[in-house]
């Protein structure tokens, strides 16, 4: 389907929203004036929350994210660490047993040798 | 009276408080910040209700402003940069055709056309960046200097974006008769 330009200005052309839209704007220059705060939907309502916090949702969603990343993998770091630490102290507990073990068995083996010796 | 002068005059009233004179204001631009919202956001009621934001924020900057050309300049520009803030925002990528469910009163479209319509509808499909240009060019027949001014975009980059722009638009509008052809034959 060919268009000339001037078809795309017609279709574009600028259409007016007519006497309701005027009443509709000074009622709330009006009721702005008469102190209210006007908000025209629950959408305009969040979006006003958003910007007297001085942040916007897609920044707060950004932010709630890298969060999110960064402190499970926070978590799985320290869970490691943990994991390396026990492991540690459980093999010098093994090989103080070990030492415990060799040493009275020396001892014993020392006194089966020479009984007299005590 | 000029609609210079008598615009000149209205803003001098409204700067005073005289409620009828800012009326008088919004009548005279309220079809430019509507189409550009409806054309631009593709929701009748979302332009509308973006319309009255503008004319809110105009009455709380009506001080600030020197002159009815001034005024014109400042509430397209505000009309302009709070649809692309709303398209930031929310993430708004528009899938579904225009809507044409509003009724646009009054001085609406007679004689809408079939093509005209279409044409709407498919603008509506392309970019962001390209339909703003589209909507500044064909709408508002903004010269590529000042479209590049209010979208802080170099020139060069405006006409490409246009030239991309119209591309695209053939390419859809050429795409959809051949479907139709398809689905007739």
């Amino acid at each position: 389907m060919h268009f000339s330009d001037d078809e795309l200005r017609e279709a574009l052309r600028r259409k007016d929203p007519g006497e309701a839209f005027t009443q509709k704007v000074t009622a709330r220059v009006a009721q702005q004036q008469a102190g209210g705060v006007t908000r025209s939907s629950a959408g305009t309502r969040f979006r006003g929350f958003w910007h007297l916090l001085g942040l916007r949702p897609v920044l707060v969603g950004t932010i709630v994210a890298v969060l999110a990343v960064g402190g499970s993998l926070g978590m799985m770091k320290y869970r490691q660490a943990q994991e390396a630490r026990a492991g540690e102290a459980a093999k010098r507990q093994a090989l103080l047993a070990l030492h415990i073990t060799n040493a009275k068995l020396n001892h014993v083996f020392e006194r089966a040798k020479n009984p007299q010796s005590e | 009276m000029e609609p210079e002068a008598r615009m000149d005059t209205a803003l001098q009233r409204a700067r005073q408080g005289d409620s009828a004179a800012f009326a008088e204001i919004v009548r005279e631009h309220q079809g430019m910040v509507f189409s550009i919202g409806w054309h631009y956001l593709g929701d009748a009621w979302l332009a509308e209700d973006l319309g009255q934001e503008v004319f809110l924020q105009l009455y709380q900057n009506l001080g600030a402003i020197q002159s009815a050309n001034h005024l014109s300049h400042w509430v397209r520009r505000v009309a302009v940069h709070r649809c692309i803030d709303h398209s930031r925002r929310k993430y708004f990528r528009r899938e579904s055709p225009l809507d044409e469910s509003h009724e646009v009163a009054a001085n609406g479209k007679p004689g809408d056309s079939f093509l005209s319509k279409r044409l709407r509808q498919t603008v509506a499909q392309l970019r962001d960046k390209e339909r703003m240009v589209i909507v500044l060019r064909y709408q508002e027949e903004l010269e590529l200097a000042e479209i590049a001014e209010l979208l802080n975009m170099p020139l060069n980059s405006v006409k490409s974006t246009l030239f991309r722009a119209l591309q695209n638009l053939r390419g859809k509008m050429s795409r959809q008769v051949k479907e139709a052809r398809y689905a007739f034959f």
